[in-house]
């Protein structure tokens, strides 16, 4: 018994000093650099919460690749933050950063007010136009176009409640973006929302691909006035979210970004991942005062090349 | 913190359930389409799995045996992925009638697995009725069919009934599996729910208690009707009237006869 008993206690320690040991590969930042001045959950390291999603953000050989993950990179390297990712669906993405398991998350997450409520937004990294995925050439250019087809969406996106509001259309949601293109594919869907540069994307790798991408004419005020739930189906401005408990993250990546916007790294991102500067980098007339007084001081005004 | 929850909506409730109320009661006449439906073709196939596993003829056993054990031993979800966004895959085979709408595949899926469950629960009862029953039946002149819808099924009924209701309020749960083909069933309503308020327990909380109250009563109904057949109960019409006339036949016999 004896032997066997010192065995296993050597070989328990071992392996809780292996774990205790991993995390301090990377030594802790100088005490002075901006790095340890920011409120993340490990000092030096900001942890992101992604799902994959290309173009926008996916692990290609261990490492964060995409539209949203290089303007991060692009950030941290300048705040001397070490990027750490882990790969979740949608719903964890947001919920991680919620419930503070990680300290943010990217990935064409759009600002909206409820989402606002549970965690910090930074200042729009991009502007995503409103386009719809279909198949072939069918053309549907205004919500009016939509009545009686049948719409999808994923589940959690901002515009699951829109579609729902839609006279007489059918309301698909999926789990994910895979499911969400496979019905598209099938013909179970009519069209589909989904965040653009993903069916450009698609058509680079794949040019016989058979979705197209639609830009839709956002509704005009008095359809937004008859069904305010409407308004998410304009430009939607994507942002970083970050924990409510890193406020101080949360702007130094605000001054980052608005750095990225000024110097043209920003639009060469936009460009290199298939979006067109013109229409992603320039905020829609009626986004300047939508955040204003909800999370941003009266003053603010979205940052544009 | 109290202005924060009044400001919020009704009392602890963060959500504001009365929006909802529409949505969830869509949600929930959904999984009772599905489920009735489901059941109702998983009893009928599960019946003629199980005739065809007690034949004497190997050829009619075999594909049954095959089925069941295929069957029970896949999960669920993989059957219903299949049915929805593996079939469409072969359209250039079998043409556009393999793919299947939400509701249709949610059901067949349902069915399939559930077949499977009914048939062994419906073999064991079967095989439990008394054999002496079938040659007693043989020796009065009874042909095949009829002893089976009047002697066996009857019988077997009393015994199978605890195993199915069972797997009936476990097909009810079941089809919140059906979230994952956009079938538009109570489950995907709370994860809609969820999703747009970002109130994780206390969706699933309210979810759970209104599964709990679909489920609890049918389960004791279910266990009403056992105990009713088990005493005896008529289960037709014909019977009904037959142990009415039967009855009153007794009560008029002259000093309460025989």
């Amino acid at each position: 018994m004896r032997p066997r008993m010192a065995a296993l206690v050597a070989v328990g320690s071992v392996l809780l000093a292996g774990g205790c040991g991993s995390k301090d590969e990377t030594a802790a930042p100088a005490a002075g650099t901006v790095a340890a001045g920011l409120d993340t959950i490990d000092k030096g390291v900001v942890k992101v919460a992604v799902e994959p999603y290309m173009p926008y953000t996916d692990v290609k050989d261990g490492k964060l690749v995409g539209l949203d993950a290089e303007i991060l990179q692009e950030a941290a390297a300048n705040l001397g933050l070490k990027v750490e990712f882990n790969v979740t669906d949608f719903k964890g993405m947001l919920g991680g950063v919620q419930s503070h398991r990680v300290d943010l998350t990217i990935g064409g997450v759009g600002w909206s007010r409820d989402r606002a409520d549970k965690g910090l937004f930074t200042d729009p990294v991009y502007y995503s136009p409103p386009a719809m995925a279909v198949v072939g050439d069918k053309q549907y250019r205004t919500v009016d176009d939509l009545v009686g087809k049948t719409v999808g969406t994923v589940t959690g996106y901002v515009w699951e409640k829109p579609i729902k509001e839609i006279d007489g259309a059918q309301v698909k949601v999926y789990q994910d973006a895979a499911t969400f293109f496979r019905d598209l594919g099938t013909g179970r869907l009519d069209v589909g929302f989904i965040d653009p540069l993903l069916v450009t994307y698609q058509a680079q790798q794949n040019p016989d691909t058979k979705f197209k991408l639609v830009y839709f004419t956002p509704p005009t005020d008095a359809q937004i006035a008859a069904k305010p739930d409407f308004k998410d189906f304009r430009q939607i401005q994507i942002a970083f979210y970050v924990a409510k408990e890193a406020p101080k993250l949360e702007k130094a990546l605000d001054a980052e970004i608005d750095k990225m916007y000024q110097n043209g790294k920003l639009a060469a991102m936009i460009t290199k991942w298939g979006g067109d500067p013109n229409a992603f980098c320039k905020p829609a007339p009626y986004l300047t005062s939508l955040r204003q007084g909800v999370d941003r001081p009266a003053d603010w005004t979205p940052p544009t090349i | 913190m109290i202005d924060s929850l009044r400001a919020h909506g009704w009392g602890p409730f963060h959500v504001h359930w009365s929006e909802w109320t529409g949505q969830l009661f869509a949600g929930l006449l959904r999984t009772l389409e599905y489920t009735a439906v489901g059941f109702a073709a998983a009893a009928v196939l599960g019946l003629v799995l199980a005739l065809m596993r007690m034949s004497r003829l190997r050829l009619v056993r075999l594909p049954a045996a095959i089925y069941t054990e295929l069957f029970k031993n896949i999960p669920l979800l993989v059957i219903v992925f299949v049915l929805y966004f593996g079939l469409p895959e072969t359209k250039s085979v079998f043409g556009d009638w393999v793919v299947l709408g939400a509701f249709n595949a949610g059901a067949l899926g349902l069915a399939i697995f559930y077949a499977a469950y009914l048939a062994e629960t419906f073999r064991a009862a079967l095989s439990s009725v008394h054999s002496g029953q079938r040659e007693a039946a043989q020796a009065l002149g009874i042909g095949r069919w009829s002893i089976f819808t009047h002697v066996v099924f009857p019988q077997a009924l009393r015994l199978a009934l605890p195993g199915t209701n069972t797997m009936l309020v476990d097909m009810l749960k079941s089809t919140s599996l059906l979230i994952t083909i956009t079938a538009g069933e109570l489950m995907s309503v709370g994860q809609s729910v969820s999703s747009q308020t970002f109130e994780v327990m206390e969706v699933y909380l309210v979810l759970a208690a209104i599964y709990f109250a679909m489920c609890y009563p049918l389960s004791q109904a279910l266990l009403w009707l056992e105990r009713r057949v088990r005493a005896g109960a008529a289960l037709s019409v014909r019977r009904r009237q037959r142990l009415r006339a039967a009855r009153r036949l007794l009560a008029a016999a002259p000093g309460g006869g025989a």
